[in-house]
């Protein structure tokens, strides 16, 4: 005869020495209410391995009694979802532990940048001062030599070509997003063009001239070899090939 | 009784047998915890009377009865009355919030109004450099325009201190750095990581609100709401994103338990983790005070069980071991004679 069996849900571990407590559901019809209620009962299972977790759904079959309240042993873990939370708690520590050494070594490095700008700030008012100096004042030959040669350590440390320039010496944060959103315009206006001249486009690309040029786009584009396409395949890979503004064309229009 | 009797007895079966052979397993011996059943241990004398030493192990064996009974009472009372792993409200003390809080105050870097101070540089040093390119050619000194300039730097810096900016301004800060730490991608300000997180910041902030007013009921029950929110979003994430949900318990410094048991920041809370000092705050029946007192009486008695368990483990050790030596002794003796 098989042996009893049961599948339920691990409620406690760890209390008792390879032992598991675990939940068996199941429905009972109640002939008070003729109606089906849940009714659950917990087992104390033998866990020999301990390799239950809280949280798992295991298979439970009965075995000869092993204490007062055991008479069953672990099957098999069908649903390993606790032994999953406690490794992605393993794993979280780790990642944790990681993250805070990264974020350390980056408030040294805002700290170190910080330090750098304000050196690089302070040289080039030295220059500024030097160059006053060298421009205005009347200093003798020796001292102008002297001053000459400081002014060019500060230049090279900075790779600064000429002093007063007219190249940007410190990047500000909000001049990159200016040059980023120029980049977005310049897209836009180029989308924009070529959805007008679209059709001119499509023909001039399509025409018995561009053969070469043609062929190499579309075998870019499918894996199919380019004869066997057909000619409203082939227009519509071009058209999606000329509307992304990322593609150049081959051609001017 | 009979199973945990006979179970504990084998437990201390296994640590004599672990003392008894010290070469093979001393390094587990030294580690064996040893069972406070052995403080009921009686070392009868070799020149005691057979009524005397009955007496002493009917004595042995009541004692032995009575600290089963109450270790198993400690350890189930122990079970019921579980402590939290962490902090519910605030967590661990380190790691993420202490981060934000150091950042948030962190003067070198930030200026008030979320203005940048490497920016703020940078942007001085061009208002100068415009500042003496006006002057060239005019009468004005050199020196009088980068004297001027360097005031006004002084006087923006004095402005915009980190001293200037209040309370609110600072949570906000903390609030965006939240954010940006959790958020799944750019732009995402409502996963229940980022929400949970937020949740934690404002947690934190108002804490020390309601250290410095204890009477202040209605920002009280603000707080335990905002405690009473995160733990739900936290349930909800634990069920749509168990991996996401683990990372972030454990960067918020928090644990499973916090979360998924019932807590409630009451009265009980603020006296267990002296949130106003170590004032009374529950004043318990003579029943309930009965009941502490019983069962802090308990943990001092298996306290002293343990200990003394550890004395008579160390003389049964080294008893053991004349018993042996006079074996070895006599062994040798043998063959002589």
């Amino acid at each position: 005869m098989a042996r009893q069996n049961f599948v339920g849900l691990v409620v406690s571990q760890g209390k008792m020495a390879k032992t598991v407590k675990v939940r068996v559901q199941g429905k009972v019809y109640d002939t008070k209410i003729h109606k089906e209620v849940i009714k659950r009962k917990d087992y104390l299972v033998h866990d020999e391995g301990e390799l239950c977790k809280e949280g798992d759904i295991v298979r439970i079959e009965s075995i000869p009694k092993v204490s007062k309240r055991k008479a069953f042993a672990i099957a098999e873990i069908k649903v390993n979802q606790g032994q999953q939370f406690a490794l992605y708690e393993k794993l979280a520590k780790q990642k944790v532990s990681q993250d805070e050494k990264l974020k350390q070594q980056e408030t040294i490095q805002n700290k170190s940048n910080l330090e750098a700008t304000t050196n690089r700030i302070n040289d080039l008012r030295k220059l500024d001062d030097f160059a006053n100096i060298y421009q205005t004042s009347n200093v003798s030959d020796e001292e102008k030599a002297k001053l000459l040669a400081d002014i060019n350590a500060i230049k090279e440390k900075y790779n600064i070509k000429s002093w007063p320039s007219n190249e940007a010496l410190l990047n500000l944060k909000i001049n990159e997003s200016e040059v980023e959103h120029q980049g977005l315009e310049v897209k836009i206006v180029e989308l924009q063009k070529r959805r007008l001249n679209l059709d001119a486009i499509l023909e001039k690309f399509l025409s018995d001239e561009l053969v070469e040029t043609r062929n190499s786009v579309l075998s870019s584009l499918t894996k199919s070899s380019t004869d066997q396409l057909k000619k409203y395949t082939v227009k519509n890979l071009l058209r999606k090939y000329v509307l992304n503004v990322e593609n150049e064309i081959p051609f001017s229009y | 009784m009979f199973h945990s009797v006979k179970r504990l007895f084998s437990t201390s079966v296994v640590g004599l047998y672990a003392s008894a052979v010290p070469n093979v397993r001393a390094g587990n011996a030294a580690r064996q915890k040893v069972h406070p059943i052995l403080a009921s241990k009686v070392f009868i004398k070799s020149d005691a009377g057979t009524r005397k030493a009955r007496t002493l192990r009917r004595k042995e064996k009541r004692l032995k009865k009575q600290i089963i009974r109450d270790v198993n009472n400690l350890k189930k009372y122990e079970q019921k009355n579980l402590n939290f792993a962490v902090d519910p409200v605030l967590g661990h003390a380190n790691g993420f919030m202490t981060r934000i809080k150091k950042e948030v105050q962190n003067a070198d870097t930030r200026l008030a109004g979320g203005y940048d101070r490497e920016e703020f540089e940078k942007l001085v040093y061009g208002a100068e450099k415009s500042a003496l390119d006006k002057s060239k050619g005019t009468t004005v000194l050199h020196e009088a325009v980068k004297l001027a300039e360097e005031r006004k730097k002084r006087a923006l810096l004095t402005i915009l201190h980190l001293r200037n900016t209040s309370e609110s301004d600072k949570r906000k800060l903390a609030i965006k750095l939240a954010r940006e730490e959790f958020r799944r991608e750019e732009g995402d300000t409502g996963s229940p990581e980022v929400q949970s997180a937020i949740m934690t910041v404002k947690i934190h902030f108002a804490m020390e609100h309601v250290k410095n007013n204890p009477k202040d009921h209605q920002y009280t029950q603000k707080v335990r709401h905002c405690v009473q929110q995160r733990q739900r979003i936290l349930k909800y994430l634990k069920r749509v994103k168990p991996q996401s949900y683990y990372l972030t318990i454990a960067k918020l410094g928090l644990t499973d338990d916090v979360v998924t048991r019932e807590f409630n920041m009451g009265r009980q809370y603020f006296e267990d983790y002296k949130v106003w000092g170590d004032k009374k705050l529950i004043k318990l029946s003579d029943k309930q005070q009965a009941k502490v007192d019983k069962f802090s009486s308990l943990r001092k008695r298996v306290q002293g069980y343990h200990e003394l368990a550890k004395k008579n483990s160390e003389i049964i050790k080294n008893l053991q071991q004349e018993k042996k030596q006079l074996k070895a002794k006599k062994v040798a003796k043998q063959p002589s004679t």
